[in-house]
Protein backbone atom coordinates (compact mmCIF):
# COMPACT_ATOMS: atom_id res chain seq x y z
CA UNK A 1 0.00 0.00 0.00
CA UNK A 2 1.69 3.42 -0.66
CA UNK A 3 -0.14 7.25 0.39
CA UNK A 4 -0.36 9.88 -2.17
CA UNK A 5 0.63 7.61 -5.03
CA UNK A 6 -3.54 7.20 -5.83
CA UNK A 7 -4.60 10.71 -4.35
CA UNK A 8 -8.29 10.76 -5.09
CA UNK A 9 -8.63 7.32 -6.07
CA UNK A 10 -11.35 4.78 -4.27
CA UNK A 11 -10.76 1.19 -4.68
CA UNK A 12 -12.44 -2.46 -5.80
CA UNK A 13 -15.27 -2.05 -3.44
CA UNK A 14 -16.93 0.25 -5.75
CA UNK A 15 -17.13 -2.11 -8.63
CA UNK A 16 -19.07 -5.04 -6.82
CA UNK A 17 -22.37 -3.29 -8.09
CA UNK A 18 -21.17 -3.24 -11.57
CA UNK A 19 -19.15 -6.55 -11.44
CA UNK A 20 -22.44 -8.20 -9.61
CA UNK A 21 -24.35 -6.94 -12.19
CA UNK A 22 -22.30 -8.44 -14.90
CA UNK A 23 -21.61 -12.17 -13.35
CA UNK A 24 -24.67 -12.34 -10.41
CA UNK A 25 -22.47 -13.03 -7.95
CA UNK A 26 -20.43 -10.86 -5.56
CA UNK A 27 -16.44 -10.59 -7.00
CA UNK A 28 -15.23 -8.06 -4.17
CA UNK A 29 -13.61 -11.03 -2.42
CA UNK A 30 -11.88 -12.89 -5.28
CA UNK A 31 -8.41 -12.71 -5.99
CA UNK A 32 -6.66 -11.41 -9.37
CA UNK A 33 -2.96 -11.19 -10.61
CA UNK A 34 -1.80 -8.96 -12.27
CA UNK A 35 -0.67 -9.23 -15.93
CA UNK A 36 2.33 -7.23 -15.54
CA UNK A 37 4.10 -7.50 -12.36
CA UNK A 38 2.01 -10.91 -10.91
CA UNK A 39 1.07 -9.24 -7.49
CA UNK A 40 -2.01 -10.68 -6.17
CA UNK A 41 -4.79 -8.94 -4.73
CA UNK A 42 -8.40 -9.12 -3.62
CA UNK A 43 -10.68 -6.90 -6.07
CA UNK A 44 -11.90 -4.86 -2.91
CA UNK A 45 -7.92 -3.50 -2.97
CA UNK A 46 -7.52 -2.54 -6.28
CA UNK A 47 -6.97 1.17 -7.24
CA UNK A 48 -10.16 2.06 -8.80
CA UNK A 49 -10.86 5.73 -11.01
CA UNK A 50 -14.31 6.33 -11.93
CA UNK A 51 -13.86 8.31 -15.27
CA UNK A 52 -17.39 8.58 -16.47
CA UNK A 53 -17.74 6.44 -18.98
CA UNK A 54 -16.55 3.46 -16.98
CA UNK A 55 -13.93 2.69 -14.37
CA UNK A 56 -10.17 1.66 -14.33
CA UNK A 57 -8.41 -0.21 -11.67
CA UNK A 58 -5.06 0.15 -11.12
CA UNK A 59 -1.93 -2.64 -9.66
CA UNK A 60 -1.54 -1.05 -6.08
CA UNK A 61 1.69 -2.66 -6.32
CA UNK A 62 2.82 -1.35 -9.76
CA UNK A 63 0.25 1.14 -11.18
CA UNK A 64 -0.42 -0.66 -14.56
CA UNK A 65 -3.94 -0.69 -15.50
CA UNK A 66 -5.83 -4.46 -14.01
CA UNK A 67 -9.03 -4.03 -15.39
CA UNK A 68 -11.35 -1.52 -17.14
CA UNK A 69 -15.82 -1.65 -16.73
CA UNK A 70 -17.54 0.22 -19.25
CA UNK A 71 -21.45 0.12 -18.36
CA UNK A 72 -22.98 0.19 -21.97
CA UNK A 73 -26.44 0.81 -22.44
CA UNK A 74 -27.59 -2.72 -21.77
CA UNK A 75 -24.05 -4.67 -21.27
CA UNK A 76 -21.38 -4.15 -18.76
CA UNK A 77 -18.16 -4.90 -21.06
CA UNK A 78 -15.10 -5.66 -19.26
CA UNK A 79 -11.43 -5.01 -20.37
CA UNK A 80 -9.70 -8.21 -18.60
CA UNK A 81 -6.43 -8.05 -20.44
CA UNK A 82 -4.11 -6.59 -17.51
CA UNK A 83 -5.84 -9.41 -15.13
CA UNK A 84 -3.89 -12.39 -15.01
CA UNK A 85 -5.65 -15.00 -13.38
CA UNK A 86 -9.35 -14.37 -11.53
CA UNK A 87 -9.74 -16.66 -8.31
CA UNK A 88 -13.56 -17.08 -7.07
CA UNK A 89 -14.58 -18.69 -4.29
CA UNK A 90 -17.43 -21.45 -4.59
CA UNK B 1 -21.33 -17.22 0.44
CA UNK B 2 -22.98 -13.47 0.43
CA UNK B 3 -24.68 -12.91 -2.98
CA UNK B 4 -25.29 -9.66 -4.50
CA UNK B 5 -28.29 -8.60 -6.36
CA UNK B 6 -28.83 -7.69 -9.79
CA UNK B 7 -32.32 -5.97 -9.70
CA UNK B 8 -33.33 -2.36 -8.08
CA UNK B 9 -35.64 -2.26 -5.36
CA UNK B 10 -38.36 0.09 -4.33
CA UNK B 11 -37.25 1.02 -0.73
CA UNK B 12 -39.38 4.06 1.14
CA UNK B 13 -38.27 6.51 3.81
CA UNK B 14 -40.01 5.50 7.28
CA UNK B 15 -38.12 7.52 9.64
CA UNK B 16 -34.97 9.39 9.70
CA UNK B 17 -32.87 10.83 12.79
CA UNK B 18 -30.19 13.55 13.22
CA UNK B 19 -26.88 11.80 14.34
CA UNK B 20 -25.19 15.48 13.69
CA UNK B 21 -25.45 18.78 12.86
CA UNK B 22 -24.41 17.65 8.98
CA UNK B 23 -25.56 13.66 9.12
CA UNK B 24 -29.07 12.00 8.80
CA UNK B 25 -30.03 8.48 9.58
CA UNK B 26 -32.40 7.20 7.16
CA UNK B 27 -34.58 4.37 8.14
CA UNK B 28 -35.77 2.54 4.35
CA UNK B 29 -38.68 -0.05 4.40
CA UNK B 30 -37.59 -2.54 2.08
CA UNK B 31 -39.79 -5.46 0.82
CA UNK B 32 -38.47 -8.46 -0.24
CA UNK B 33 -34.97 -7.59 1.12
CA UNK B 34 -32.56 -10.25 0.90
CA UNK B 35 -30.89 -9.71 4.28
CA UNK B 36 -27.03 -7.92 4.50
CA UNK B 37 -23.78 -7.67 6.60
CA UNK B 38 -22.09 -5.71 8.21
CA UNK B 39 -19.82 -3.73 6.39
CA UNK B 40 -21.98 -3.86 3.03
CA UNK B 41 -23.25 -1.05 1.27
CA UNK B 42 -25.96 -0.09 -1.25
CA UNK B 43 -26.58 1.63 -4.50
CA UNK B 44 -29.37 4.03 -4.29
CA UNK B 45 -31.08 5.68 -7.15
CA UNK B 46 -33.08 8.69 -7.77
CA UNK B 47 -35.03 9.65 -10.69
CA UNK B 48 -36.53 13.38 -11.37
CA UNK B 49 -39.88 13.91 -12.84
CA UNK B 50 -38.28 14.74 -16.16
CA UNK B 51 -36.33 11.32 -16.34
CA UNK B 52 -32.86 12.29 -15.00
CA UNK B 53 -31.60 9.96 -13.16
CA UNK B 54 -28.44 9.79 -10.70
CA UNK B 55 -26.85 6.87 -8.18
CA UNK B 56 -25.31 7.03 -5.15
CA UNK B 57 -23.26 4.42 -2.92
CA UNK B 58 -23.84 4.70 0.68
CA UNK B 59 -23.09 1.64 3.43
CA UNK B 60 -25.48 0.19 5.44
CA UNK B 61 -25.48 1.21 9.32
CA UNK B 62 -27.15 -1.36 11.25
CA UNK B 63 -27.30 -4.83 10.75
CA UNK B 64 -29.57 -7.20 8.99
CA UNK B 65 -33.17 -6.30 10.51
CA UNK B 66 -35.16 -8.23 7.51
CA UNK B 67 -37.05 -5.14 5.26
CA UNK B 68 -35.38 -2.66 7.49
CA UNK B 69 -32.31 -0.98 5.80
CA UNK B 70 -30.26 2.27 7.35
CA UNK B 71 -28.06 4.67 6.16
CA UNK B 72 -26.50 7.39 7.29
CA UNK B 73 -26.38 10.40 5.11
CA UNK B 74 -23.30 13.19 5.51
CA UNK B 75 -24.34 15.91 4.03
CA UNK B 76 -22.23 17.32 0.87
CA UNK B 77 -22.68 20.98 1.26
CA UNK B 78 -23.97 22.01 -2.28
CA UNK B 79 -23.90 18.46 -3.26
CA UNK B 80 -26.60 16.97 -5.51
CA UNK B 81 -27.89 13.66 -3.45
CA UNK B 82 -27.49 14.31 0.00
CA UNK B 83 -29.05 17.29 0.92
CA UNK B 84 -32.07 16.03 -0.47
CA UNK B 85 -31.60 12.57 1.13
CA UNK B 86 -31.03 14.16 4.35
CA UNK B 87 -33.75 16.94 4.59
CA UNK B 88 -36.34 16.78 1.60
CA UNK B 89 -37.34 13.39 1.07
CA UNK B 90 -40.78 12.63 2.97
CA UNK B 91 -41.82 9.96 4.71
CA UNK B 92 -43.51 7.18 2.60
CA UNK B 93 -41.17 8.64 -0.83
CA UNK B 94 -40.04 6.19 -2.64
CA UNK B 95 -36.28 5.63 -3.68
CA UNK B 96 -34.48 3.03 -5.64
CA UNK B 97 -31.85 0.48 -3.95
CA UNK B 98 -29.82 -2.04 -4.99
CA UNK B 99 -27.73 -4.32 -3.28
CA UNK B 100 -25.82 -5.39 -0.74
CA UNK B 101 -22.97 -5.10 -2.17
CA UNK B 102 -19.75 -6.35 -0.81
CA UNK B 103 -18.32 -9.75 0.13
CA UNK B 104 -14.51 -8.29 1.53
CA UNK B 105 -15.15 -5.34 3.53
CA UNK B 106 -17.42 -7.16 5.81
CA UNK B 107 -17.40 -8.91 9.96
CA UNK B 108 -19.37 -11.63 10.18
CA UNK B 109 -20.61 -12.68 14.15
CA UNK B 110 -18.25 -15.53 14.93
CA UNK B 111 -15.30 -14.25 13.14
CA UNK B 112 -12.77 -15.35 16.14
CA UNK B 113 -10.14 -12.63 14.96
CA UNK B 114 -10.24 -9.74 17.35
CA UNK B 115 -11.07 -6.90 15.15
CA UNK B 116 -9.77 -3.71 14.95
CA UNK B 117 -11.91 -0.92 13.45
CA UNK B 118 -10.19 2.60 12.06
CA UNK B 119 -12.77 5.32 11.27
CA UNK B 120 -12.15 8.86 9.35
CA UNK B 121 -14.82 11.02 9.67
CA UNK B 122 -18.32 9.56 7.39
CA UNK B 123 -16.05 6.15 7.19
CA UNK B 124 -17.36 5.37 10.59
CA UNK B 125 -21.10 4.20 9.40
CA UNK B 126 -20.26 0.36 8.04
CA UNK B 127 -18.25 0.21 11.02
CA UNK B 128 -20.93 0.93 13.00
CA UNK B 129 -22.81 -1.79 11.30
CA UNK B 130 -19.94 -3.80 12.71
CA UNK B 131 -20.32 -2.66 16.31
CA UNK B 132 -24.19 -3.05 16.49
CA UNK B 133 -23.91 -6.72 14.69
CA UNK B 134 -21.37 -7.88 17.61
CA UNK B 135 -23.63 -6.66 20.04
CA UNK B 136 -26.57 -8.49 18.54
CA UNK B 137 -24.68 -11.50 18.36
CA UNK B 138 -23.76 -11.48 22.00
CA UNK B 139 -20.30 -11.71 20.52
CA UNK B 140 -17.30 -11.64 22.64
CA UNK B 141 -14.67 -11.28 20.36
CA UNK B 142 -12.58 -8.05 21.00
CA UNK B 143 -13.28 -5.12 19.07
CA UNK B 144 -11.44 -1.67 19.00
CA UNK B 145 -13.36 1.12 17.43
CA UNK B 146 -10.48 4.23 16.76
CA UNK B 147 -13.16 6.71 15.16
CA UNK B 148 -10.98 10.09 14.02
CA UNK B 149 -13.53 13.13 13.95
CA UNK B 150 -12.39 17.22 12.93
CA UNK B 151 -14.71 18.36 16.25
CA UNK B 152 -16.75 16.36 19.08
CA UNK B 153 -19.50 17.91 17.20
CA UNK B 154 -18.84 15.91 14.20
CA UNK B 155 -19.11 12.27 16.21
CA UNK B 156 -21.68 10.15 14.81
CA UNK B 157 -24.14 7.83 17.34
CA UNK B 158 -22.42 9.25 20.23
CA UNK B 159 -24.54 8.09 22.87
CA UNK B 160 -25.06 4.91 20.95
CA UNK B 161 -21.31 4.54 21.34
CA UNK B 162 -20.79 5.40 24.88
CA UNK B 163 -23.33 2.84 26.27
CA UNK B 164 -21.91 0.47 23.82
CA UNK B 165 -18.34 0.83 25.11
CA UNK B 166 -20.03 0.66 28.69
CA UNK B 167 -22.08 -2.29 28.34
CA UNK B 168 -20.65 -4.50 25.42
CA UNK B 169 -17.77 -6.57 27.20
CA UNK B 170 -14.32 -6.55 24.96
CA UNK B 171 -15.58 -3.72 23.14
CA UNK B 172 -13.36 -0.84 23.38
CA UNK B 173 -14.31 2.88 21.65
CA UNK B 174 -11.63 5.42 21.57
CA UNK B 175 -12.41 8.75 19.77
CA UNK B 176 -9.82 10.94 18.33
CA UNK B 177 -9.80 14.55 17.44
CA UNK B 178 -8.13 16.04 14.56
CA UNK B 179 -8.94 19.81 14.71
CA UNK B 180 -10.59 21.09 17.93
CA UNK B 181 -10.70 18.11 20.98
CA UNK B 182 -12.94 18.56 23.82
CA UNK B 183 -12.13 20.96 26.69
CA UNK B 184 -9.48 19.23 29.38
CA UNK B 185 -8.96 16.40 26.57
CA UNK B 186 -5.48 14.64 27.20
CA UNK B 187 -4.50 14.69 23.51
CA UNK B 188 -4.27 18.10 21.69
CA UNK B 189 -6.22 17.99 18.20
CA UNK B 190 -3.80 16.45 15.49
CA UNK B 191 -4.44 14.14 13.06
CA UNK B 192 -3.93 10.40 13.37
CA UNK B 193 -0.38 9.22 13.51
CA UNK B 194 1.84 7.02 13.53
CA UNK B 195 2.25 7.42 17.15
CA UNK B 196 -1.32 7.68 18.11
CA UNK B 197 -1.70 4.06 16.51
CA UNK B 198 1.21 2.83 18.10
CA UNK B 199 -0.43 3.79 21.38
CA UNK B 200 -3.88 2.46 20.81
CA UNK B 201 -3.56 -0.62 18.85
CA UNK B 202 -3.03 -3.99 20.28
CA UNK B 203 0.55 -4.60 19.81
CA UNK B 204 0.41 -8.24 18.43
CA UNK B 205 -1.19 -8.15 15.54
CA UNK B 206 -1.12 -11.76 14.79
CA UNK B 207 -5.09 -12.64 15.10
CA UNK B 208 -6.70 -9.33 14.29
CA UNK B 209 -8.51 -8.35 11.34
CA UNK B 210 -8.84 -4.96 10.60
CA UNK B 211 -11.37 -2.78 8.67
CA UNK B 212 -10.20 0.82 7.59
CA UNK B 213 -12.36 3.10 6.57
CA UNK B 214 -12.90 6.61 5.16
CA UNK B 215 -11.41 9.49 2.56
CA UNK B 216 -8.67 7.85 0.78
CA UNK B 217 -5.69 10.16 2.40
CA UNK B 218 -6.72 8.55 5.60
CA UNK B 219 -6.96 5.22 4.67
CA UNK B 220 -3.78 5.09 3.01
CA UNK B 221 -1.80 6.89 5.84
CA UNK B 222 -3.66 4.43 8.55
CA UNK B 223 -3.11 0.79 6.61
CA UNK B 224 1.06 2.53 5.91
CA UNK B 225 1.16 2.76 9.34
CA UNK B 226 -0.12 -0.53 10.71
CA UNK B 227 1.88 -1.96 8.27
CA UNK B 228 5.04 -0.56 9.45
CA UNK B 229 3.71 -1.19 13.14
CA UNK B 230 4.15 -5.17 12.17
CA UNK B 231 0.65 -5.77 11.23
CA UNK B 232 -0.13 -8.02 8.06
CA UNK B 233 -1.05 -6.04 5.09
CA UNK B 234 -3.20 -8.65 3.71
CA UNK B 235 -5.43 -8.59 6.92
CA UNK B 236 -6.38 -5.06 6.75
CA UNK B 237 -9.30 -4.60 4.71
CA UNK B 238 -10.18 -0.94 3.44
CA UNK B 239 -12.57 0.73 2.17
CA UNK B 240 -11.87 4.10 0.61
CA UNK B 241 -14.86 6.89 0.21
CA UNK B 242 -12.57 9.11 -2.39
CA UNK C 1 -39.36 1.88 -15.50
CA UNK C 2 -37.47 3.79 -13.18
CA UNK C 3 -39.44 5.09 -10.13
CA UNK C 4 -39.51 8.94 -9.97
CA UNK C 5 -38.85 10.01 -6.31
CA UNK C 6 -40.94 13.22 -5.82
CA UNK C 7 -39.35 16.56 -5.85
CA UNK C 8 -35.70 15.46 -6.61
CA UNK C 9 -34.53 17.67 -9.24
CA UNK C 10 -30.79 17.00 -8.86
CA UNK C 11 -28.19 19.58 -10.15
CA UNK C 12 -29.19 22.41 -11.49
CA UNK C 13 -30.62 21.68 -15.10
CA UNK C 14 -31.80 24.22 -17.68
CA UNK C 15 -34.43 22.76 -20.74
CA UNK C 16 -34.41 26.01 -22.09
CA UNK C 17 -31.38 25.69 -24.39
CA UNK C 18 -30.91 23.77 -27.44
CA UNK C 19 -28.50 20.59 -26.31
CA UNK C 20 -27.99 16.86 -28.18
CA UNK C 21 -30.29 14.80 -27.03
CA UNK C 22 -30.26 13.02 -23.74
CA UNK C 23 -27.96 15.90 -22.26
CA UNK C 24 -28.47 17.65 -19.17
CA UNK C 25 -27.36 21.50 -18.66
CA UNK C 26 -24.71 22.14 -15.99
CA UNK C 27 -22.80 24.90 -14.40
CA UNK C 28 -20.18 23.11 -12.40
CA UNK C 29 -17.56 21.46 -14.28
CA UNK C 30 -17.14 17.69 -13.15
CA UNK C 31 -13.53 16.56 -12.76
CA UNK C 32 -13.41 12.50 -14.31
CA UNK C 33 -10.09 10.61 -14.83
CA UNK C 34 -9.52 7.29 -15.96
CA UNK C 35 -5.99 7.33 -13.96
CA UNK C 36 -4.06 9.45 -11.30
CA UNK C 37 -3.86 13.27 -13.03
CA UNK C 38 -0.48 13.73 -14.21
CA UNK C 39 1.74 16.23 -13.08
CA UNK C 40 4.09 17.40 -15.96
CA UNK C 41 6.32 20.60 -15.95
CA UNK C 42 6.19 22.54 -19.07
CA UNK C 43 10.03 22.47 -19.04
CA UNK C 44 9.73 18.81 -19.15
CA UNK C 45 6.36 18.90 -21.74
CA UNK C 46 6.42 17.74 -25.28
CA UNK C 47 4.16 17.15 -28.42
CA UNK C 48 4.83 14.67 -31.17
CA UNK C 49 2.74 14.59 -34.57
CA UNK C 50 4.02 11.05 -36.02
CA UNK C 51 2.52 10.24 -39.59
CA UNK C 52 1.86 7.05 -40.90
CA UNK C 53 4.90 6.89 -42.36
CA UNK C 54 6.91 7.33 -39.12
CA UNK C 55 7.99 10.85 -39.97
CA UNK C 56 7.81 12.93 -36.60
CA UNK C 57 7.72 16.58 -35.32
CA UNK C 58 7.77 17.70 -31.98
CA UNK C 59 6.81 21.22 -30.24
CA UNK C 60 8.10 21.93 -26.96
CA UNK C 61 5.77 24.31 -24.44
CA UNK C 62 7.94 27.58 -26.15
CA UNK C 63 7.24 26.49 -29.31
CA UNK C 64 3.45 26.20 -28.76
CA UNK C 65 3.17 29.46 -27.21
CA UNK C 66 5.45 31.37 -29.94
CA UNK C 67 2.32 30.04 -32.16
CA UNK C 68 -0.71 32.26 -33.08
CA UNK C 69 -3.21 31.55 -30.17
CA UNK C 70 -6.68 31.40 -30.73
CA UNK C 71 -9.34 31.87 -27.70
CA UNK C 72 -12.37 29.64 -28.87
CA UNK C 73 -15.91 29.91 -26.99
CA UNK C 74 -17.05 26.16 -27.38
CA UNK C 75 -19.99 24.25 -25.23
CA UNK C 76 -18.76 20.52 -24.16
CA UNK C 77 -21.08 17.71 -24.44
CA UNK C 78 -20.18 14.69 -21.97
CA UNK C 79 -21.26 11.46 -22.41
CA UNK C 80 -22.31 10.68 -19.09
CA UNK C 81 -25.18 13.26 -19.47
CA UNK C 82 -23.62 16.83 -18.83
CA UNK C 83 -23.33 19.67 -21.58
CA UNK C 84 -21.65 22.81 -20.23
CA UNK C 85 -22.14 26.00 -22.74
CA UNK C 86 -20.00 28.89 -24.15
CA UNK C 87 -16.27 27.48 -22.52
CA UNK C 88 -13.71 29.77 -23.33
CA UNK C 89 -10.13 28.80 -23.75
CA UNK C 90 -7.10 29.73 -25.13
CA UNK C 91 -4.55 27.35 -27.64
CA UNK C 92 -3.42 26.47 -30.84
CA UNK C 93 -5.41 24.93 -34.28
CA UNK C 94 -4.61 21.36 -34.95
CA UNK C 95 -4.95 23.62 -38.19
CA UNK C 96 -1.76 25.98 -37.46
CA UNK C 97 -0.50 22.67 -35.78
CA UNK C 98 -0.48 20.76 -39.00
CA UNK C 99 -0.27 22.88 -41.38
CA UNK C 100 3.34 21.42 -42.36
CA UNK C 101 2.82 17.65 -41.68
CA UNK C 102 2.77 15.65 -44.97
CA UNK C 103 0.21 12.99 -44.45
CA UNK C 104 -1.93 10.66 -46.62
CA UNK C 105 -3.72 9.26 -43.04
CA UNK C 106 -7.36 9.62 -42.62
CA UNK C 107 -7.25 8.40 -38.73
CA UNK C 108 -5.40 10.02 -35.72
CA UNK C 109 -4.84 8.28 -32.19
CA UNK C 110 -4.49 10.78 -29.86
CA UNK C 111 -1.94 10.35 -26.78
CA UNK C 112 -1.70 11.45 -23.59
CA UNK C 113 0.68 11.07 -20.41
CA UNK C 114 -0.15 8.90 -18.08
CA UNK C 115 -1.75 6.20 -21.50
CA UNK C 116 -5.06 7.72 -22.21
CA UNK C 117 -5.82 7.13 -26.27
CA UNK C 118 -8.68 8.14 -28.33
CA UNK C 119 -9.30 7.91 -31.74
CA UNK C 120 -11.07 10.03 -34.55
CA UNK C 121 -10.88 10.77 -38.05
CA UNK C 122 -7.81 12.94 -39.02
CA UNK C 123 -10.57 15.34 -40.74
CA UNK C 124 -12.56 16.53 -37.33
CA UNK C 125 -9.10 17.93 -36.74
CA UNK C 126 -9.07 20.78 -39.39
CA UNK C 127 -10.66 23.38 -40.31
CA UNK C 128 -11.36 24.99 -37.04
CA UNK C 129 -12.43 22.03 -35.39
CA UNK C 130 -9.75 21.43 -32.80
CA UNK C 131 -7.11 23.13 -30.70
CA UNK C 132 -4.36 22.30 -28.23
CA UNK C 133 -5.50 24.18 -25.39
CA UNK C 134 -3.56 25.28 -22.32
CA UNK C 135 -5.60 27.99 -20.69
CA UNK C 136 -9.34 27.70 -19.63
CA UNK C 137 -11.83 30.55 -18.53
CA UNK C 138 -8.47 32.90 -18.70
CA UNK C 139 -6.26 30.57 -16.14
CA UNK C 140 -3.44 27.78 -17.12
CA UNK C 141 -5.39 24.83 -17.57
CA UNK C 142 -5.35 23.22 -14.32
CA UNK C 143 -4.19 19.82 -14.41
CA UNK C 144 -7.48 17.99 -12.89
CA UNK C 145 -8.86 19.53 -15.82
CA UNK C 146 -5.83 17.88 -18.61
CA UNK C 147 -3.61 20.55 -17.88
CA UNK C 148 -0.79 21.47 -18.80
CA UNK C 149 -2.72 21.48 -22.34
CA UNK C 150 -5.42 19.12 -23.68
CA UNK C 151 -6.82 18.64 -27.24
CA UNK C 152 -10.40 20.39 -27.99
CA UNK C 153 -12.52 18.80 -30.54
CA UNK C 154 -16.18 19.55 -28.86
CA UNK C 155 -18.43 18.68 -31.98
CA UNK C 156 -17.65 15.16 -30.80
CA UNK C 157 -18.30 13.94 -27.30
CA UNK C 158 -15.65 15.06 -23.95
CA UNK C 159 -13.85 11.73 -24.07
CA UNK C 160 -12.39 12.56 -27.50
CA UNK C 161 -10.80 15.83 -25.84
CA UNK C 162 -8.15 13.97 -24.73
CA UNK C 163 -6.84 15.64 -21.20
CA UNK C 164 -2.64 15.90 -20.90
CA UNK C 165 -2.43 15.48 -24.74
CA UNK C 166 1.02 14.73 -25.93
CA UNK C 167 0.73 13.49 -29.20
CA UNK C 168 -1.24 12.31 -32.12
CA UNK C 169 -0.61 9.20 -34.17
CA UNK C 170 -1.79 9.75 -37.75
CA UNK C 171 -2.86 6.09 -39.35
CA UNK C 172 -4.23 4.67 -42.33
CA UNK C 173 -6.17 2.61 -40.55
CA UNK C 174 -8.71 3.32 -37.86
CA UNK C 175 -7.24 2.09 -34.20
CA UNK C 176 -9.62 2.20 -31.18
CA UNK C 177 -8.42 4.00 -28.07
CA UNK C 178 -9.55 3.44 -24.53
CA UNK C 179 -12.97 3.81 -24.26
CA UNK C 180 -13.68 2.83 -27.73
CA UNK C 181 -12.28 -0.59 -27.21
CA UNK C 182 -14.45 -0.93 -24.57
CA UNK C 183 -17.29 -0.20 -26.96
CA UNK C 184 -17.87 3.54 -26.99
CA UNK C 185 -18.32 4.72 -30.46
CA UNK C 186 -15.98 5.51 -32.75
CA UNK C 187 -16.89 8.80 -33.76
CA UNK C 188 -18.97 10.45 -30.66
CA UNK C 189 -21.42 12.84 -32.42
CA UNK C 190 -23.77 13.90 -29.45
CA UNK C 191 -26.28 15.48 -32.01
CA UNK C 192 -27.08 11.64 -33.22
CA UNK C 193 -26.51 10.34 -29.68
CA UNK C 194 -23.68 8.39 -30.40
CA UNK C 195 -22.54 7.16 -27.78
CA UNK C 196 -22.04 3.48 -27.82
CA UNK C 197 -20.42 1.55 -31.29
CA UNK C 198 -23.79 1.03 -33.40
CA UNK C 199 -25.73 3.62 -32.09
Amino acid sequence: MSGGRFEGALDGNVLGGPLGEAFGVELTASRVACAACTRVAVVADLVVYDAGPGWVALCRGCGEVMLRVARLRDEVVLDLRGTGLLRVAV
Amino acid sequence: MVQSRLGWRRAQLVARRDESPTAVTLVLGVPGWPGHLAGQHVDVRLTAADGYSTQRSYSLAAPDHGARVELTVQVVTDGEVSPFLARDLAVGDPVELRGPVGGWFVWRPGQPQRALLLAGGSGVVPLMAMVRARHESGSAAPMHLVYSVRTPTDVFYAEELRQRSDQDYGLRVTVVHTREAPAGAERAAHRLDAADLAALVWPEADDVLTFVCGPTAFVDAVSDALVSLGYDAGAIRTERYG
Amino acid sequence: MDIVTPGFRGRARDSSQHLPPGQYLVHDFPVLSAGPTPYVDTDEWAFTVTTETGERRTWSWRDLMALPQETPTVDLHCVTKWSKLATTWRGVSLDVLLEDVESAADFVLARSYGGYTTNLPLEDLLDGQAWIVHEFDGEPLAPAHGGPARLLVPHLYLWKSAKWVNGLDLLTDDEPGFWEQLGYHEYGDPWREQRYAGD
